[in-house]
């Protein structure tokens, strides 16, 4: 008698699946007008799709979608370029002097839990109610997850490739820009992932508290009226500013790490 | 330029690694340093090169680099220590960027023909085998024109066949401009094919056994040859007691 050896190695190896993130959304939208159409789910309950999309495209045509995006944009560009600039060079240093991570990494710890939106009526006092404030919150919560992230990486840098550099004489300063910066790239970035992403949410926390343009003060505005639609709107643009980040991050990731095996 | 081990005794907390270990090593030859595991033979390499300091004794150079020398004591690890970032091109390049040298180009493509590696100039590590990858590392070493080299078991990490060809490669470049070599390794063919002189350690505290001087010249030490047989089943003679009582201390460390 003989029976075939039964197949066991399948399965716990990534691939990708092309289409099927959009397929869900696209699923989930569908469902979503086909409940709202049908007066299945009230509109009190979740605005139409469709009067979601046609709201949109009304704030494009007026104009006010730019006014809208553009200075959050910008504040977000600002604010996470700052933060994130600090916090790898802040990461960077605890990862390479012991005096540094001694006496910092408490800090950082410190620091992580803090609500950084409840810091907000401070920074208002330091930096201003215009941008300042604003840019110095992002900023500020950009800075400890990329710290965090920074000098975790620096740290899993192969150590026997900082001794070659050593043994062949290289400067302290070509060891870190050659070996320990490039070494640690891979977990910066995706470090940066979410940083970035924090960065987002408190866009949108900051201009909630006094902004006159924005994504966040639109959303408050359609908030406070009850105006489902423009809510949602909002809600989709700020989606869609965080799909981006994370491809442009993945897009980043395969140009600068295309040497990973 | 010679090195020289005076009386080095090393040591790692309370355990003693290597103990009043004295050792010439000559220019223009390979000495190999053959040992049970953990007798310190990466130890006194490391020390060699002032990757470590010894606890007592000294590491003298004698005599001055040869002229054009840019790093007198260099490191071939047995895991390559390549910059996976970094081309075949640019992992020679990089040991040579801080000198700023005009002829760096005219370096690199002079120590990539040596090694056979012209054609892979541009290509990512991670698309080489592990022979490939030795062979740069060798690349390298030889871009800075070091006064000793210092391999640590380069070999280990190959499979046998691949060992053969790079043993090839390395009687080939010595025999063509000869250069001075510590070779440490466990693998006593690979020390019969490549030393000069070889270095018997104990196990440890690894002193020095025995120095056996190998006369055959490089050239001649065909696989298979029987003086060389001889002289290996000499040295597993002095390393098979050695070996066996450093495998029994290992299991009740």
């Amino acid at each position: 008698m003989s029976n075939r050896v039964p197949f066991r190695g399948g399965g716990f190896a990534p691939m990708r699946v092309r289409g099927l993130g959009i397929a869900v959304f696209v699923l989930l939208i569908a469902f979503a007008e086909w409940g709202t159409q049908s007066g299945w789910i009230s509109a009190l309950t979740l605005p139409k799709p469709s009067d979601v999309l046609a709201t949109f495209v009304e704030l494009w045509k007026s104009g006010l979608l730019f006014k809208h995006l553009l200075p959050s944009l910008s504040r977000l560009a600002l604010g996470a370029t700052m933060g994130a600039i600090v916090g790898i060079s802040v990461g960077v240093m605890i990862g390479l002097f012991a005096y540094v991570r001694a006496g910092l990494v408490p800090l950082v710890a410190a620091i992580f839990p803090i609500p950084k939106i409840a810091l907000l009526p401070l920074f208002v006092i330091w930096f201003g109610i215009d941008e300042g404030s604003k840019y110095a919150l992002i900023a500020f919560g950009t800075f400890t997850p990329t710290v965090v992230a920074t000098y975790a990486a620096v740290d899993n840098v192969d150590r026997t490739l900082i001794r070659m550099g050593q043994s062949f004489g290289l400067s302290w300063w070509s060891i870190v820009r050659k070996i320990v910066l490039p070494g640690a790239m891979p977990g910066i970035l995706s470090g940066l992932r979410i940083s970035l992403t924090i960065a987002i949410i408190l866009l949108v926390a900051a201009e909630m508290l006094g902004a006159e343009y924005g994504v966040g003060a639109y959303i408050l505005e359609a908030g406070s009226l009850y105006d489902l639609e423009r809510l949602f709107a909002g809600v989709v643009i700020l989606s869609v500013l965080g799909v981006t980040v994370s491809s442009i991050i993945g897009m980043l990731e395969r140009r600068v790490l295309r040497w990973r095996v | 330029m010679d090195l020289k081990l005076d009386a080095v005794t090393h040591r790692y907390g309370e355990t003693d690694v290597l103990r009043g270990v004295s050792l010439d090593i000559p220019s223009g030859r390979i000495t190999c340093i053959v040992g049970p595991s953990g007798c310190g033979k990466s130890t006194l390499l490391r020390l060699l090169g002032g990757l470590e300091q010894p606890t007592e004794g000294a590491v003298l150079q004698v005599g001055a680099p040869p002229e054009g020398c840019l790093n007198a004591l260099t490191y071939i690890f047995q895991d390559f220590a390549l910059l996976p970032w970094r081309t075949v091109e640019g992992n020679v390049a990089l040991v040579l960027e801080d000198h700023g040298l005009s002829n760096q180009a005219a370096i690199i493509a002079d120590v990539l023909a040596r090694t056979r590696l012209t054609d892979f100039a541009g290509t990512l590590p991670k698309q080489l085998s592990g022979g490939m990858k030795q062979r740069v590392a060798i690349a390298r070493a030889l871009a800075v024109n070091p006064a000793v080299m210092l391999m640590d078991e380069p070999l280990s990490a190959l499979d046998s066949q691949t060992r053969e060809l790079l043993m090839d490669d390395l009687v080939g470049l010595w025999t063509r401009t000869p250069f001075s070599a510590v070779y440490v390794t466990h693998n006593l063919a690979e020390a019969v094919r490549l030393g000069h002189r070889i270095v018997v350690l104990s196990r440890r505290p690894g002193e020095v056994r025995e120095i056996v001087e190998i006369e055959t010249p490089l050239e001649h030490r065909a696989y298979g040859n029987a003086a060389l047989e001889a002289q290996q089943q000499h040295l597993w003679g002095l390393m098979r007691n050695e070996a066996a009582a450093a495998d029994a201390e290992l299991l009740n460390v």
